[in-house]
C-alpha cells in the first residue's frame, strides 16, 4: 500500500479524465491528468507523489501500452501500480502481459473504480 | 533410319528383336518421335495353315489424338493449380507446368491502367535467354501471334479481362520446335483461364479488404461509443451517490450533456453515411452566409477547442452569401475545423473565407501532423483514416461526409499536405448550384 495519494488519470478523452477526477476527488483523492503516454511520463517525473496510474490504452503519440512498458522498465518507477482502464476485449490479458497491477473494463462502475483504486492508495 | 528419330531408340530395337525371337507373340507399342509425332505399331504373326511364315507390321499415326489428350490433361492440371486463392503461387506453378508441356519458357506480363506493362513472372529453361517484355502491337489489339526470331519460336497470347485486355502470356520454344495452330489454341485457352484466375483473385482480395475495413470500423465505432458511455455512466453514478459538491455536480451534468451530444453526432454521422450510400442525401437550398456559418461553428466549438491549446483565427472577406443547405454546410465547416484541431498538435489553425462573383472558397489550414504521401486521396473515402485509430479517435467518416456534401452542392474539396507539415483543406462552392 502506497502512502502517497496522488492518482494520475491518463486518458485522451478529456471528459473521461474530468469525470474520474471529479469523482475521485469527491472521495478524498488527489488527481492529476495526462492526455497521452508522453504527458503521463512527464507528470510522473514531476510529481514524485504519484501512487497510482489509471491508464487508457488507446492514446495518441505514446500509447498506454508503450507507456507501461517504459514505466515498468524503469527501476525507479516500476513500483508505481498501474490500473489499465480500457474497453478492449483483451484488456485483461494485455494488462497481465504488460505487468500492470489491475484492469478495469470500460464502461466501468463507480463502485468497482473506487474498490480498485483503494486497493492501491488511501484518500 | 527411323530408329534415329525416336525418343527411345534402344527400346525400339530391343522390342523388334524380342518379337522376331518369338514366333507367335502379338505386339502393340507406342513409338514417340523426337519431333513430337506419335505412332502406334501393331505386330501379328503371319500364318499359312498352322505354320508361322512371317509377321505383319502395321502403323497408325496418332499424333493429333495424343496432342488433344495431353492438351486436355494439361489444361485440367493448370485449372486445378489456378483454383488456388494464392494466385501468385498458382501462376508460377502454371508457368512451370507450361515449360514442361508448351515449350521451354513462359512469361506473364500485366498491363497497367496507366499504360505500359510490368512483368509478373518469367520462367525459362535457358537461363541465358531473356524473354522480351515488349508486347507486339497485334497482341495489344487482342490477337494472338506466332513468330520466330533467331531460330526460336514464340507465341504471344492476350489475356482478356471482363472489359479490357489486362495482360499477355508469352511462350518460347527452342531446340527446333515450331509452334503450330493447335499449340496456339491451347495457349489461348490457358491465357483465358489465367485471366479468370487473376480477376477472381482481385475480386477476392477486394472482398477481403472490404470485410477487413468493416470489421475495423465496427471495432472503432465500439471504442468511440464506449468513451461517451463510460463518461455518462460514471457521471450519473457520481451524481446519484451525492458525494459531490454543487460545483462538481454542475460539472458532471455538463459532461453528461457534452457526451450525450457526442453520441448524437455519431448516430448522425452513421445515418448520413447510410443516406449517402442509399443516394438519399437531400439538400434544402436557401440563401446562406458562409462567413456567418463559419463564425457560428467557431463559437460553438470554442469549448472543445480550448483544451487542445490550438488558437483559431478567422478571416472573412467579401459577399459570402450563396444558395446552399445551411445544416449541411455547417457540417462541412464543423468537420474540417474539428479535424484541424484534432490533428493540429495544439498549433494555430487559420480559417479564411472569401469569394468572387461565381464561387465562395473556404480554406482551413493547420500546422499539425499532416498526411503521408499517397493518402491524400484516400482520406476522403468512407472508413479511411490516414492515422491509426489507436492514436486518433473518430469514425473515419468526417471527410467522406464533407466531400459528399461539397460535391452535392456542385463544389469540390481538395487538400494540400505534407507529413509533419500540416494540412490545408480548400472547399470551393458555386454560389448558385448549376443544374
Amino acid at each position: 500500500m502506497s502512502r502517497s495519494t496522488e492518482i494520475l488519470v491518463a486518458d485522451d478523452d478529456p471528459d473521461i479524465r474530468e469525470v474520474i477526477a471529479l469523482l475521485l476527488e469527491a472521495h478524498g483523492f488527489h488527481t492529476i491528468g495526462a492526455s497521452d503516454g508522453n504527458e503521463a511520463l512527464r507528470q510522473i517525473h514531476s510529481h514524485p507523489d504519484v501512487g497510482l496510474v489509471l491508464l487508457d490504452l488507446m492514446m495518441p503519440r505514446l500509447s498506454g501500452a508503450d507507456m507501461v512498458r517504459m514505466l515498468k522498465g524503469d527501476a525507479a518507477l516500476r513500483r508505481i501500480p498501474v490500473v489499465i482502464l480500457s474497453g478492449d476485449n483483451a484488456a485483461q490479458e494485455l494488462a497481465a502481459a504488460l505487468g500492470a497491477e489491475d484492469c478495469l473494463r470500460k464502461p466501468v462502475d463507480l463502485e468497482s473504480l473506487l474498490a480498485t483504486v483503494t486497493k492501491f492508495v488511501r484518500p | 533410319m527411323v530408329a534415329g528419330q525416336l525418343e527411345d531408340e534402344d527400346g525400339f530395337v530391343r522390342r523388334v528383336h524380342e518379337l522376331y525371337a518369338t514366333t507367335d507373340a502379338q505386339g502393340f507399342d507406342v513409338l514417340r518421335f523426337k519431333n513430337g509425332r506419335v505412332v502406334e505399331r501393331y505386330s501379328i504373326p503371319q500364318r499359312i495353315g498352322a505354320d508361322v511364315v512371317g509377321r505383319v507390321w502395321s502403323f497408325r499415326d496418332v499424333t493429333d489424338r495424343e496432342r488433344m489428350l495431353r492438351g486436355a490433361q494439361f489444361l485440367a492440371d493448370a485449372g486445378r493449380l489456378l483454383g488456388s486463392l494464392d494466385v501468385e503461387k498458382a501462376l508460377e506453378s502454371v508457368a512451370r507446368l507450361t515449360v514442361s508441356y508448351l515449350g521451354d519458357g513462359c512469361a506473364i506480363d500485366l498491363l497497367s491502367d496507366v499504360g505500359g506493362a510490368h512483368r509478373l513472372l518469367a520462367i525459362d529453361r535457358d537461363p541465358t535467354r531473356t524473354i522480351k517484355s515488349e508486347i507486339p502491337r497485334t497482341v495489344l489489339a487482342g490477337r494472338s501471334l506466332i513468330y520466330a526470331t533467331n531460330g526460336t519460336s514464340y507465341m504471344s497470347v492476350p489475356m482478356p479481362g471482363r472489359s479490357t485486355l489486362f495482360g499477355v502470356v508469352t511462350f518460347v520454344a527452342g531446340g527446333g520446335r515450331r509452334y503450330t495452330e493447335p499449340d496456339l489454341e491451347l495457349a489461348e485457352d490457358l491465357a483465358r483461364r489465367i485471366a479468370m484466375a487473376i480477376e477472381n483473385a482481385h475480386l477476392y482480395r477486394g472482398a477481403q479488404d472490404a470485410l477487413h475495413a468493416r470489421e475495423e470500423f465496427l471495432s472503432i465505432a465500439a471504442h468511440e461509443i464506449r468513451g461517451p458511455i463510460t463518461a455518462i455512466h460514471l457521471a450519473v453514478q457520481g451524481l446519484r451517490r451525492g458525494r459531490t459538491d454543487s460545483r462538481a455536480g454542475a460539472k458532471l451534468l455538463d459532461i453528461v450533456e457534452r457526451e450525450d451530444r457526442r453520441l448524437a453526432r455519431f448516430v448522425d454521422e452513421l445515418l448520413d453515411v447510410t443516406r449517402i450510400r442509399g443516394g438519399r442525401l437531400h439538400f434544402d437550398l436557401e440563401r446562406v452566409d458562409l462567413g456567418e456559418i463559419t463564425r457560428e461553428v467557431v463559437a460553438r466549438l470554442g469549448p472543445e477547442i480550448a483544451p487542445s491549446g490550438s488558437s483559431l483565427s478567422v478571416v472573412t472577406d467579401g459577399d459570402l452569401v450563396g444558395l446552399w443547405d445551411r445544416i449541411r454546410l455547417d457540417q462541412v465547416v464543423t468537420n474540417l475545423l474539428s479535424n484541424a484541431v484534432k490533428f493540429g498538435l495544439g498549433k494555430s489553425v487559420e480559417v479564411i473565407v472569401h469569394s468572387d462573383d461565381a464561387r465562395a472558397t473556404l480554406l482551413v489550414r493547420d500546422h499539425g501532423i499532416g498526411v503521408d504521401p499517397g493518402m491524400e486521396k484516400r482520406i476522403f473515402d468512407p472508413f479511411a483514416r490516414a492515422v491509426s485509430a489507436r492514436n486518433y479517435g473518430g469514425l473515419g467518416l468526417g471527410l467522406y461526409i464533407v466531400r459528399t456534401i461539397v460535391e452535392g452542392l456542385g463544389g469540390a474539396v481538395r487538400v494540400e499536405t505534407t507529413a509533419g507539415g500540416g494540412s490545408t483543406f480548400t472547399v470551393e462552392l458555386p454560389r448558385s448550384k448549376e443544374p
